[in-house]
C-alpha cells in the first residue's frame, strides 16, 4: 500500500512538474507575443515622433529655401509680390509662385518630403500617408519667421499587426531672415544696391560721446529692430511700412542706414537732405531730418518713434548740430 | 520493516531520478523569457540614446572636449548650439568631417550606457563603442532630412548681373516720303540726324528710294552727300520702274550704298538732290538709313513719361514742299498730346483767280480732311482756282511767307500710327507759286526753330525694367517686287517680350497702303500718297513662331494697284528685352562654384543674343547655407550585451 502511495505521489510530483512546464511555456509564448506587439507599437509610434520631429527639420530647410525663392523672383524681376506671405506657403507647398516652377524649390517642397516618408513608412511596413496642409506665415519678430502648419499623420499596419495611428498636429517652425537679401534695396536702386540682412553687433550699445558703433552700423547698413519700418515680409512686397496684416505686439519691423555714398558710387541720385533710415529714405516721406554732430556730413537722422517708446534720435544717442 | 524503508526509499530515489531526468528533457521543451527581456531591456536603451541624440540640443553637451573645440575654433557658432544632438553628428557626418561626427558620438553616449552600442546611418558606422557585434541587438531608429550619401549637406546660390554690357544694335534713321522739285527744278532733301556718341558703328546701309527723271536715262540724280562725302557714284541700283502716262515718262528708283565709312558717331547729316524735267521728284516710302553698330548700355530701368520729337527733314523744293512725318502712340499710352511746330520759309503767297487768298500753307492729319489752312480751299483737295498749264497753277504772287505755325494735335491722334502730311505751295501733283519752298529743319544746330511732332504720352508702367536691355533687329522682307506682298517671319522664344515693332515699306510707286500684321489690321492710308516710313506694330498682335506681314497698295476707288508694287526692301523692325541678369541658380558647396556658376549663366543668356557683359556685378554673399532636403537618412542605433 505504501509503495502504490508513494508511487501515486511520484505521479503526481511528475504531473504537477508537466502542468508547470506547460503553463510556464504558454506564458512565455503569451509574454512574447506581447511583447512582439508592444515592440511593433513601440516602432509605430517611435516612427510618428521621427515624422513629427523631422516635419519641423524640414519645414527649416523648405522655408529657408522658399525664403530664397522668393527673394531670387523680387529682385531678379523687379516685381513686389503682391501676399508675400501666400507666396512663400504657395512655394513650400507647391515649389512655385503663381503657378511658375521655381529652381530653388525643386526637390524641395512638401510633397518630396512626404513622398519620401511615406516611402520610409513602406519599408517598415507601415501603410503611411503624410500631408502637410494649412500654412500660416507671420513675422515672430523683426529677425524672425513664423510657419506654423497642420501635419497629418496616418500610419496603418495590417501586416505583422492590427493596428493603426492617426493624428494631426499643429507644429511650428521660427526661421531667421539673417544673411538673406533684402529686397527692398534693389526694388529701390534699379537692382543697383545688395544689403544683406544682419542684425547689427552693436544693437542699442550707442554712445553720444563715441560714434564708432553708429558710424559701423551706416558703413554697414547693419539692420534694427523697428516700430514702422518695413518687416522682411512687408519688404518682399515692396512696402517700406509695417502693413497691418503683419504687425504684431512686439515689434516685427526692421530698419538700416543707407549708406548715401554707395548710391552715389552705383551711380544713383542722393537726397542728401532726407534721413538715412532706409525706409524712410526709400518711400521720399519728407520727415524733418538732422544734421547729426559727428556723422558724415551727408547723414541725417529722423526723430520718429522706433522701438522702446524712443525715437531715433535718442535710441542711436546722437546729438543733433543745430 | 528495515529493508521495506530501504526498498520504498530505493523506489522513490528511482521515482525522484525519473523526474529529474524529466525536468531538463522538459525545460528543453519550454521557452525562456530571458531573452526577451533581455531584449526588451536592450531596446529600452536603445531608445533612450536615441532620444538623447534627437532630443537634447548641442548646447546641452557643449562642456564636452569635441564641441567646445569646434566652438573655440569657431568651427561651429552659437546657432548651431540649437541643432539637435544628431543633426550636429549627421551634419559633420555627411560634410566629410567624419572624425568629428564620431567623437562627439563616442562623447556623448559613452558614459550613458555600460553595453555595446552602435549609431550607424546608410549602412555606416559612425561610432561603436564595441569591437564586435553581439547574438542579439536592439535597434533605434530615427529618419533626418537633409542627408544623403555623398551629397551636400548645404551649400551657396549666387547671382549675377551685368551693370554694363555691350549690345550690337541697330538703329533705322527713316527719310520721309517728301518733295517737289517740278520741271526740272531741283528737289534738296537734308537729313541731320545724331547717332550716340560712345559707339562703333560695324555697319551703316543706305536705302535710297526716289521718284525722279522722265526715264531711267534722263534721271536726274545730283547729290547724294553722307557727310559731305560724295556717294552718288557708289549707288548700287536694285530696282527701277519705268512707268508712262500718255507722253509722260516717270521713273521711280530702289537702290542702296554702303556708308559705312562715312557715318560716324555723334552728329551726321545727308544731302540729297534730284530732279526731273517735267514732272515733280520726290522721295518713295522705304528710304532710309540702317546703322548696326555696338553700344555699351548701363543697366537702368524703362521710363513711364515719354516726351519725343520727329522731327521734319530740311525739304527743299522748287516750286512748292511737301513732307509726312509719321509717329505712333502706344495701345496703352495715357494722357497722350502731340503738337506739330511747323516752320516754313520762302512760301508763296498766292491769290486766285477770283482774288481769294488761296491756301498755300495745307496741313492734313490722319484723315483726308484739311486739319490746317491758311486761305480759301474749294474742296479738300484745296487747289487753288487758277490758270492751269499741266501740273501748274498760274495764279497771283503777291508775297513771301515764312509761316511759324503751333499746332495741338491731340484732339486728333489715334492709337497705333499717325501721319502729319505738310503741303507748301502745292497738294498732290498740282503745284503753284515761284520759286522754292522750304520746310525748316536743322536738329542739330536749331533744335527749337526746326520744324517738328513733339509727342508725350505716360505709360502705366515702365517698358522694360532694370537688368532688362532693349535690343533692335530689323528682318528684311526678301523675295520678289509685288502687290500684294506678304512676308512672314519667325519669333523665337527669347524674343517673346518685344515693346516696339515697325514695318518700313520700301515701294516704288505707291498710292495708298493696307497693313495688317497675322490678320490683324494695323494701318490704312487715310488719303493719298499717305504711305508712313514706320508703321507701328501692336507688339501684343506678334507671336511666338509663325507671324505674317501683308501690305496691300491700293487706289483712292479701292481698287489694287497694278504697278505700285511692295519692295523685297520693305522690313520688319523689332525691339525686344533680354534679361541682363540671373537669379539664384544651383547650390554648390563653395561660394566660389556658384559665383562662377552665376557669370556663366549670365554669359551664355546674353551671349546667345549677342551681347557682351563688359563689367559683370556679382552678388557673392546673398546666400549662403542654403540646406538641401536630401533624405530622409535613417539614423540607426544599435544596442547589445558585451561579450
Amino acid at each position: 500500500m505504501r509503495g502504490i502511495f508513494f508511487s501515486m505521489i511520484i505521479v503526481f510530483l511528475i504531473a504537477c512538474l508537466l502542468m508547470f512546464f506547460s503553463i510556464q511555456k504558454s506564458l512565455i509564448s503569451f509574454y512574447s507575443s506581447q511583447i512582439a506587439v508592444e515592440n511593433r507599437v513601440e516602432a509605430m509610434l517611435s516612427f510618428y515622433n521621427s515624422i513629427v520631429r523631422d516635419s519641423r527639420k524640414s519645414m527649416e530647410i523648405m522655408a529657408g529655401r522658399a525664403l530664397c525663392s522668393a527673394v531670387d523672383y523680387v529682385v531678379t524681376t523687379g516685381n513686389p509680390l503682391q501676399s508675400s506671405n501666400d507666396t512663400i506657403a504657395e512655394l513650400i507647398l507647391n515649389g512655385s509662385i503663381s503657378g511658375t516652377p521655381q529652381a530653388l524649390m525643386e526637390g524641395s517642397m512638401a510633397k518630396d518630403w512626404e513622398d519620401s516618408i511615406e516611402y520610409l513608412g513602406s519599408l517598415q511596413a507601415f501603410e503611411t500617408s503624410v500631408e502637410i496642409k494649412d500654412l500660416l506665415i507671420e513675422p515672430e519678430d523683426s529677425f524672425h519667421i513664423s510657419i506654423s502648419y497642420s501635419l497629418s499623420v496616418k500610419l496603418y499596419d495590417n501586416r505583422i499587426i492590427e493596428a493603426n495611428l492617426s493624428r494631426t498636429t499643429r507644429e511650428k517652425v521660427i526661421v531667421s531672415v539673417e544673411n538673406l537679401e533684402d529686397p527692398l534695396y534693389p526694388l529701390n536702386t534699379y537692382g543697383r544696391i545688395v544689403n544683406i540682412i544682419k542684425l547689427s553687433p552693436h544693437w542699442l550699445n550707442y554712445s553720444s560721446e563715441d560714434l564708432t558703433n553708429l558710424k559701423d552700423d551706416l558703413n554697414n547698413s547693419y539692420y534694427h529692430p523697428s516700430l514702422y519700418g518695413a518687416s522682411f515680409l512687408d519688404r518682399l512686397e515692396g512696402k517700406f511700412f509695417v502693413q497691418g496684416k503683419y504687425s504684431k505686439q512686439n515689434p516685427v519691423g526692421l530698419e538700416s542706414f543707407v549708406n548715401k555714398d554707395k548710391l552715389l558710387s552705383a551711380g544713383l541720385s542722393v537726397n542728401v537732405s532726407a534721413t538715412n533710415v532706409d525706409y524712410l529714405y526709400f518711400s521720399s516721406s519728407n520727415v524733418p531730418a538732422y544734421l547729426i554732430s559727428g556723422m558724415p556730413t551727408n547723414f541725417r537722422l529722423d526723430n520718429e518713434t522706433t522701438i522702446e517708446g524712443k525715437t531715433h534720435l535718442q535710441i542711436y544717442n546722437v546729438t543733433v548740430i543745430s | 520493516m528495515g529493508l521495506k524503508g530501504i526498498a520504498f526509499t530505493i523506489d522513490m530515489l528511482i521515482g525522484l531520478s525519473l523526474a529529474i531526468a524529466l525536468i531538463p528533457l522538459l525545460y528543453s521543451r519550454t521557452e525562456s523569457t530571458y531573452p526577451e527581456i533581455s531584449f526588451q531591456s536592450l531596446s529600452y536603451q536603445a531608445n533612450d540614446l536615441l532620444t538623447v541624440l534627437t532630443n537634447l540640443k548641442a548646447r546641452s553637451f557643449s562642456e564636452k572636449p569635441t564641441i567646445s573645440m569646434l566652438l573655440e575654433e569657431k568651427i561651429i557658432s552659437d546657432e548651431d548650439l540649437e541643432k539637435s544632438l544628431l543633426d550636429l553628428i549627421g551634419t559633420f557626418w555627411y560634410s566629410g568631417n567624419k572624425t568629428i561626427a564620431s567623437n562627439i558620438t563616442k562623447e556623448v553616449l559613452e558614459g550613458l550606457s555600460d553595453k555595446c552600442f552602435s549609431l550607424q546611418t546608410q549602412n555606416e558606422t559612425i561610432y561603436s563603442s564595441c569591437g564586435s557585434e553581439g547574438k542579439t541587438m536592439a535597434v533605434a531608429y530615427a529618419i533626418e532630412s537633409g542627408y544623403d550619401v555623398g551629397k551636400p549637406v548645404s551649400g551657396y546660390v549666387a547671382r549675377a548681373w551685368a551693370t554694363k554690357s555691350k549690345k550690337n544694335t541697330t538703329q533705322i534713321i527713316p527719310f520721309y516720303p517728301e518733295g517737289s522739285g517740278w520741271t526740272a527744278q531741283r528737289l534738296e532733301v537734308t537729313k541731320s540726324f545724331a547717332l550716340p556718341t560712345d559707339i562703333t558703328i560695324y555697319n551703316a546701309t543706305l536705302y535710297v528710294s526716289i521718284h525722279f527723271g522722265t526715264s531711267q536715262s534722263q534721271a536726274q540724280f545730283e547729290q547724294l552727300k553722307v557727310n559731305d562725302v560724295q556717294k552718288k557714284n557708289d549707288v548700287n541700283w536694285l530696282y527701277l520702274q519705268e512707268e508712262s502716262y500718255g507722253s509722260e515718262i516717270t521713273t521711280a528708283a530702289y537702290g542702296v550704298v554702303d556708308v559705312t565709312n562715312e557715318i560716324k558717331p555723334g552728329n551726321n547729316s545727308i544731302y540729297l538732290v534730284i530732279g526731273t524735267p517735267n514732272y515733280h521728284s520726290h522721295l518713295h516710302p522705304g528710304m532710309r538709313l540702317i546703322v548696326t553698330y555696338s553700344l555699351t548700355q548701363e543697366a537702368s530701368t524703362g521710363s513711364q513719361s515719354f516726351k519725343k520729337r520727329y522731327y521734319f527733314d530740311n525739304v527743299l523744293g522748287n516750286t512748292g514742299a511737301w513732307s509726312m512725318v509719321s509717329f505712333y502712340i502706344p495701345e496703352n499710352a495715357k494722357n497722350a498730346s502731340a503738337y506739330l511746330h511747323l516752320k516754313a520759309l520762302n512760301v508763296d503767297d498766292t491769290k486766285d483767280l477770283f482774288g481769294r487768298n488761296s491756301s498755300d500753307v495745307i496741313i492734313y492729319f490722319n484723315s483726308d480732311n484739311i486739319f490746317y489752312k491758311d486761305g480759301y480751299c474749294s474742296s479738300s483737295t484745296c487747289y487753288p482756282l487758277c490758270t492751269s498749264s499741266g501740273y501748274y497753277r498760274n495764279c497771283q504772287k503777291v508775297g513771301v511767307m515764312n509761316p511759324e505755325l503751333y499746332l495741338n494735335l491731340t484732339n486728333n491722334l489715334t492709337f497705333g500710327t499717325n501721319v502729319v502730311s505738310v503741303y507748301l505751295n502745292c497738294y498732290g501733283d498740282i503745284h503753284w507759286g515761284n520759286k522754292e519752298a522750304i520746310i525748316y529743319s536743322d536738329p542739330l544746330n536749331d533744335p527749337n526753330g526746326s520744324s517738328y511732332v513733339e509727342v508725350s504720352y505716360d505709360l502705366e508702367a515702365p517698358t522694360f525694367n532694370y537688368g532688362e536691355i532693349d535690343l533692335t533687329k530689323e528682318i528684311l522682307f526678301g523675295g520678289t517686287a509685288s502687290n500684294p506682298k506678304t512676308f512672314q517671319f519667325e519669333l523665337k522664344p527669347s524674343q517673346k517680350n518685344i515693346i516696339e515693332a515697325f514695318v518700313h515699306i520700301a515701294q516704288g510707286f505707291s498710292s495708298m497702303v493696307n497693313v495688317s500684321v497675322n490678320n490683324f489690321w494695323i494701318f490704312t492710308s487715310p488719303s493719298l500718297r499717305v504711305v508712313p516710313e514706320n508703321v507701328y506694330v501692336y507688339p501684343n498682335k506678334l507671336l511666338l513662331g509663325n507671324n505674317s506681314i501683308k501690305i496691300v497698295d491700293f487706289q483712292p476707288g479701292g481698287s489694287i494697284s497694278d504697278t505700285n508694287y511692295i519692295l523685297p526692301w520693305s522690313s520688319f523692325e523689332y525691339t525686344y528685352l533680354v534679361k541682363g541678369l540671373v537669379g539664384y541658380g544651383g547650390v554648390f558647396n563653395s561660394s566660389q562654384l556658384a559665383i562662377e556658376d552665376a557669370k556663366q549663366r549670365l554669359l551664355v543668356q546674353l551671349g546667345e543674343e549677342g551681347i557682351i557683359p563688359e563689367e559683370m556685378q556679382v552678388d557673392s554673399q546673398s546666400v549662403q547655407g542654403v540646406r538641401w532636403l536630401w533624405g530622409p537618412a535613417l539614423f540607426k542605433i544599435l544596442v547589445w550585451e558585451r561579450e
